[in-house]
């Protein structure tokens, strides 16, 4: 009887020892990741100034509505901004699946080629977005110089409007991504069997038909994959354009709307909010910002989702 | 005989030809786009240009179909070399190396150059005043309105991202082995709790974590950057879970026979044979709290602090010569260049399984 006691002791005792290694991380979760969530569920409905929750006043859907309605002027324009740059995610990917082709058929150098697209994926944003300004530099940037060289205008890539901007940074952008999305493709057509490729040439099919019948269907979980993950993260984005509208550059008003600049995407526009001084919005109407920046992320992957039932097919 | 030769030249002709015309078609059609300088017709020429090479791709098609496929003559021509090394595959493959080179190039040459031809407007492919290493110099000993130099902003990033990295991935091991090989109650809820906060999205919670480490008084110091990493992530978790599951019972069964407990069967067999996952997962995790900017930006207030990233947009900010910001660039870019030539093969391996795609 006592052995019998003693035994489930110990293995109680065992059990709490393995639940303490396991939940570590989601201990790491509750101190810094739900009293935030919390917090920013709270302060969203109030109007809130400093650090001090006692300063709290409660405002209702106020901080919504005044986003909704565009009640600080550049909120629609940050949005839109943040749009356009999303398109990083579709151009990245077609271009990727393009080389990644290309790679895969290279019988010399496959290792080579991978290796030397990935390198931007480990440079920081900010040292890429250094590199570009300099590349980009109307006067004496590579790009203007070729461009005049071959005898065509110079154009202010970062400085003209927002268009051009936005372009500079979508190519940005886009060359850095490509690594990624290469290594992800890779992986996928690698993983193709060739005995498609065998059966469709015996019956003739081209080599677009190939690629259409076979190829695409099979990589499509990665397709889909990259396009989630990228407009995920293209939404939540901030460091790339922070970087190349900084410095000496004059900055570009945004949209048509001179009291915003083209480089404030939502998130930088959160942090303006409560960080930059000049700005004076407060906590509330920052997490109401936040809020619907993750509503939005929440709809596009629903979105893509949905749409993925339609092309997307696992049975390879 | 005759026609056989032309066969050859046709053949490699289309080969060689048509790829270059696909390359000169995209940039002329790119060049299109752009605004021709006043009385320069280099607009007209790309069209042109762009409008014959399209034809000509055609036309070699066309003629590439009508050959006579089967003729012994056919593939005479290609060495094994040449074979091997096709420039439909090759040529743009080459193009696409220099597109990525081009900016480091820039980086690099701009960071050589005197002060003076760096800021001029004027722009050159090789410094023509002569190579300067002043710049360099520059980065341990002038700290200037930044209030640090780049030497120590580079030691302070790596000592926030190495003490969270390795600290992390121990406690996600050893989370990740629980979840995998051990038996609790709770289990299985705990660990659907664990891969539900992965879907919290960072931008709401962005701004009410600066309220949150202000009362715990963290702010201005490195904590928010060091503390919740070293609790490590769902998705670190869920990706050592998964290839622990790998690690067949009966390894585990036999240490419990020869004594081992749980801990000890963790540090000596675990971890080794996890050895792959885990540096990938460490090599990972230090590149990306490496090359973080936004939580350094928004809790390092105290110049002595910052990290590397936040120095050099400051530098960018509030310096005018370009050889120094480039030096600077350069300088943070040669450690990540140095763990990625070393690491690699982990690195590329570990992103295609952290994705979770099969392949």
């Amino acid at each position: 009887m006592k052995k019998e006691y003693n035994k489930k002791k110990a293995q109680r005792r065992d059990y709490i020892g393995s639940a303490i290694a396991a939940v570590v991380p989601l201990l790491g979760f509750l101190l810094f990741g739900m009293i935030p969530l919390v917090l920013a569920s709270v302060v969203s409905f109030n109007e809130l100034h400093t650090t001090n929750l006692s300063e709290m006043e409660f405002v209702g859907f106020e901080n919504f509505k005044t986003i909704l309605t565009n009640g600080d002027n550049a909120t629609y324009a940050s949005y839109l901004s943040t749009i356009v740059y999303a398109l990083n995610a579709p151009i990245c990917i077609a271009i990727a699946l393009f080389i990644a082709n290309l790679v895969n058929n290279s019988r010399v150098g496959k290792r080579f080629f991978r290796s030397v697209f990935f390198i931007p994926y480990v440079c920081s944003a900010v040292v890429v977005g250094l590199t570009f300004k300099i590349l980009y530099h109307g006067e004496s940037g590579v790009l203007n110089a070729i461009l005049s060289f071959l005898g065509f205008a110079k154009v202010g890539w970062l400085t003209d409007s927002a268009m051009s901007f936005m372009t500079a940074t979508i190519i940005m952008t886009v060359w850095q991504g490509l690594g990624f999305c290469i290594v992800l493709f890779q992986a996928a057509l690698a993983n193709v069997d060739s005995v498609y490729y065998e059966a469709a040439r015996i019956d003739g099919a081209s080599k677009f038909q190939m690629f259409w019948k076979i190829t695409w269907p099979a990589i499509s979980p990665t397709t889909a994959y990259l396009l989630t993950m990228k407009i995920i993260w293209a939404l939540q984005a901030m460091t790339e354009t922070y970087i190349l509208a900084g410095g000496s550059n004059t900055i570009v008003p945004t949209w048509g709307d001179s009291t915003a600049w083209v480089s404030d995407l939502v998130v930088k526009h959160i942090y303006n909010m409560v960080f930059v001084s000049s700005y004076q919005h407060g906590y509330g109407l920052a997490a109401a910002a936040g809020w619907i920046l993750a509503i939005i992320v929440f709809i596009v992957t629903q979105i893509n989702m949905k749409m993925q039932k339609r092309w997307v097919n696992y049975d390879f | 005989m005759i026609s056989n030769v032309g066969l050859k030249g046709y053949k490699t002709m289309y080969g060689f030809l048509v790829p270059i015309l696909w390359v000169v078609a995209v940039i002329c059609g790119t060049l299109c786009c752009f605004r021709a300088e006043e009385g320069s017709n280099s607009r007209i020429i790309c069209a042109v240009l762009l409008i014959c090479s399209l034809v000509l791709i055609g036309l070699l098609k066309l003629i590439d179909q009508k050959l006579d496929k089967t003729n012994a003559y056919y593939h005479i021509y290609q060495s094994p070399l040449v074979k091997k090394m096709d420039p439909g595959v090759m040529i743009p493959l080459c193009l696409m190396v220099v597109v990525v080179a081009l900016p480091f190039y820039i980086l690099v040459v701009t960071s050589i150059k005197t002060p003076l031809e760096a800021n001029s407007l004027d722009f050159s492919w090789w410094p023509k005043e002569g190579i300067d290493l002043a710049s360099y110099k520059e980065l341990f000993s002038y700290g200037g309105s930044i209030g640090i130099t780049m030497g120590q902003a580079v030691l302070n990033s790596f000592i926030y991202a190495i003490v969270p990295t390795v600290i992390g991935v121990f406690v996600a091991a050893l989370s990740a082995y629980s979840f995998a090989k051990l038996k609790f109650p709770g289990r299985d809820l705990m660990y659907h709790l664990l891969i539900m906060t992965m879907m919290m999205p960072g931008c709401v919670t962005m701004t009410t974590s600066y309220i949150m480490f202000d009362w715990y008084g963290w702010t201005d110091s490195a904590l928010p950057l060091i503390v919740p990493g070293c609790f490590s992530a769902a998705a670190t978790v869920m990706f050592l879970r998964e290839f622990f599951m790998g690690i067949p019972d009966g390894l585990l069964e036999a240490a419990k026979i020869d004594g081992a407990g749980k801990w000890k069967a963790f540090l000596l067999i675990v971890l080794p044979i996890g050895k792959p996952a885990l540096m990938a997962q460490l090599v990972l995790g230090f590149i990306s709290k490496y090359n973080d900017f936004l939580t350094p930006l928004i809790y390092l207030n105290n110049p002595r602090g910052y990290t590397i990233q936040v120095a050099l947009d400051f530098l960018n900010n509030s310096v005018q010569d370009k050889s120094l910001v480039a030096s600077a660039g350069v300088f943070s870019l040669v450690t990540m260049l140095l763990l990625y030539v070393i690491f690699q093969k982990r690195i590329i391996d570990g992103i295609s399984m952290s994705s979770g795609l099969k392949g």
